[in-house]
């Protein structure tokens, strides 16, 4: 399968990446690790006339503890990366086992942070060959009038399918978006649109530069629930993440943050109705979440499993992030 | 479209050429270079056929711009054997019969080799999950697992 053409830049630094999204904004992509990117290319899914490769841009790569106690992770850390990363895995293991949900390991040698953050939206009828989309009406993702997904859909219901958005989200990560003349850090979920057509609220000139996660808390703890058909490589079909913050004696939850992938356009932060802030640990309070997963829960008929299954599952999985997260 | 000059180290041997920035790694090799060792699966990164080793880790060539990896080290499945001498994980895919039709190969023992530079002994879990983005519709994956395992022992034990 062929690359169409693009001119190509690849600059060593922020300040000339910047200087290059201010010139080219519209047009240029940012090329990480290519794994989403070169795809949709590939089958003709979008053709950019710029691509700005990261690739040599040294400063976007590293996890580095900040003076604050915070950590900050650079957008072209790659999945492998985290899995690496001492501090994630003694510090933050919640984000080392969704990251090692994440596709397979060859690919986690090539997935940034960035890129699994700003990953399109999916959907069956779509992310396939020109040849195969000739088959059936342009839908909205592909700048037609129609849905092929959702029989009567007035709007694209693309499915975004990311395994760290979720739990970064739970972790009250925040992103670091920089363009020429300046930077703002803005709560993860709010980089969400919610929209299957444009997933990702960001200025065309702007750059996602990095994560920034609160500084770790011993009383928390977090867990990753993910399914997919195969073990490997899958995309979630549904994916829960859960971060409870608890009493010393973990009989209470202080606050905590449930959020659930591939059943929507985006992340969903769940609203668990004051459930979570200063709770007792229970059975009936899990089935509660879980229910709460459930109804926030919204797929559609567009990933490889039905929507009901999926929902389902949302409740299930739920249950059982909860359950682990507590036993560690 | 305009070309752009690279050197890359395939195999330890520098190759200067000029490619057009949206020619892939994979491309490269093949068209360029004539090293039909790599080949392209499904051209998505979905099936690991296209594996290479850069910088000695396991990565998709039909996914990677040649423009890229200007510079770096790229090990292809040509680049194992010794003159006529197979190299070990080589060795034991053949012993144990972890080859059929021989397409997903050449990205399994690049895998495998990346595998067992990194770690001697793997558990079987290891050898699993490292060769998870590898499809394979032939073997059923048992004969490959044992093959990399016999390959773990074969390095262990100290050359001649």
């Amino acid at each position: 399968m062929k690359l169409p053409e693009f001119e190509y830049f690849n600059p060593r630094d922020v300040p000339s990446t910047l200087e290059l999204l201010a010139l080219h904004g519209e047009q240029a992509v940012l090329l990480g690790g290519g794994t989403d990117l070169l795809v949709r290319m590939k089958q003709g899914l979008l053709k950019p006339g710029v691509v700005i490769s990261l690739r040599g841009v040294e400063d976007l790569r590293g996890i580095r503890k900040q003076k604050d106690g915070t950590l900050m992770i650079g957008a072209l850390t790659r999945i492998t990366d985290l899995l690496e990363s001492s501090v994630i895995r003694r510090k933050y293991p919640g984000l080392a086992q969704a990251a090692g949900a994440v596709s397979a390991p060859p690919l986690q040698n090539m997935g940034t942070v960035g890129g699994n953050l700003t990953q399109e939206t999916r959907c069956l009828y779509y992310n396939q060959s020109a040849m195969w989309r000739r088959s059936k009406p342009t839908c909205f993702k592909a700048g037609g009038a129609t849905c092929n997904a959702v029989k009567g859909g007035s709007h694209c219901f693309a499915t975004y399918q990311g395994d760290l958005a979720p739990m970064l989200i739970a972790l009250s990560a925040r992103v670091v978006l920089s363009k020429k003349g300046g930077s703002r850090a803005i709560p993860l979920e709010d980089l969400y649109t919610g929209k299957g057509k444009i997933p990702v609220r960001k200025d065309p000139d702007e750059l996602l530069e990095g994560i920034i996660l609160p500084p770790p808390d011993k009383n928390t703890v977090c867990r990753y629930e993910k399914l997919r058909l195969r073990q490997a490589l899958d995309y979630p079909l549904v994916g829960v993440a859960v971060c409870l913050t608890l009493s010393e004696d973990k009989t209470r939850c202080v606050s905590g943050r449930l959020v659930l992938t591939a059943v929507g356009s985006g992340p969903v932060l769940v609203d668990d109705d004051g459930l979570m802030q200063d709770a007792e640990v229970s059975d009936d309070w899990i089935q509660s979440l879980a229910e709460a997963a459930y109804k926030a829960a919204k797929p559609v008929p567009n990933v490889l499993t039905p929507p009901a299954y999926r929902k389902r599952m949302a409740r299930v999985l739920t249950r059982r992030a909860l359950n682990r997260a507590l036993k560690d | 479209m305009n070309r752009i000059p690279i050197t890359l180290l395939v195999n330890g041997e520098p190759y200067s050429l000029a490619v057009p920035p949206n020619k892939t790694l994979l491309e490269v090799l093949r068209d360029d270079l004539e090293l039909m060792g790599t080949r392209e699966g499904c051209g998505v990164g979905a099936c690991g056929a296209c594996t290479v080793l850069i910088d000695g880790v396991p990565a998709r060539s039909c996914l990677t711009l040649a423009v890229d990896v200007q510079g770096l080290s790229i090990t292809t499945i040509e680049g194992l054997a010794e003159g006529d001498e197979l190299h070990p994980v080589q060795e034991a895919f053949v012993e144990r019969h972890a080859i059929q039709c021989g397409y997903c190969s050449s990205g399994m023992i690049l895998t495998a080799k990346a595998l067992l530079d990194k770690k001697k002994r793997p558990t079987k879990d290891e050898i699993k999950r490292a060769i998870s983005g590898n499809i394979c519709r032939c073997t059923g994956y048992a004969k490959i697992e044992d093959a990399i395992a016999t390959a773990a022992k074969k390095l262990a034990t100290p050359s001649k």
